[in-house]
């Protein structure tokens, strides 16, 4: 039973559910702008977040030690970088130009967690791609 | 590190593909640690190995740079 429900959280019929996670998040982003012109990022954001998490950490295919290092190293190179994104847009975006002491305003962590993985996940298809030509 | 396992395969007749089978991996991760761009870890090393009939301390050896990492 143990092993059913681990098999099931890390399979690779998971991405298949991060996809969905992706295309609902974009449709309905689009929706919501089309019908009310409502700008709703927040929706979009959250469930990018699960699609990146369900795409980046479900088995793949051939899913060896190799692989492993690649994502270690994909999550390496994008974590840091979404972090770094993070801190530019609160910079430029939000907190520019303000002087009230202590009062700083932040993209959600929804939207940071989206940036990382997105990093991540495009790093880590590069570093396999890059490996596969080889 | 440096290894023999290209030449190993070659004396054994094996392909990347068939030696990939045997342990288990994909035939990406075999080029990468024959090209010496992937070092395997310990158990995959050990089942190369025994695959390529071979010990490991024979399979692989180590280089003055892996000193200094």
């Amino acid at each position: 039973m143990r092993k059913a429900v681990s098999n099931l959280f890390y399979s690779n019929r998971l991405k298949y559910v991060g996809i969905a996670c992706i295309l609902w998040g974009i449709i309905s982003f689009v929706i919501k702008l089309r019908s009310v012109g409502l700008y709703d990022i927040n929706m979009l954001s959250g469930l990018l977040s699960w699609g990146f998490c369900f795409l980046f950490f479900s088995k793949e295919k051939r899913d060896d030690e190799r692989i492993h290092m690649l994502k270690f190293h994909a999550l390496a190179y994008g974590v840091p970088m979404g972090l770094m994104v993070t801190h530019l847009i609160n910079y430029f975006y939000f907190n520019r130009g303000t002087s009230q002491a202590g009062i700083t305003q932040s993209i959600s962590a929804f939207q940071s967690f989206a940036i990382m993985l997105g990093f991540s996940l495009v790093m880590f298809y590069v570093l396999k791609f890059r490996d596969q030509r080889v | 590190m440096k290894n023999l396992i290209k030449v190993e395969r070659a004396r054994q007749n094996m392909t990347q593909t068939a030696l990939a089978q045997a342990t288990n991996v994909s035939r990406q991760t075999i080029t990468s640690i024959e090209i010496g761009k992937y070092v395997p870890s310990t158990i995959l090393a050990f089942k190369i190995a025994t695959v390529l009939k071979i010990s490991v301390d024979e399979l692989f050896t180590l280089e003055e740079s892996d000193w200094l990492s």
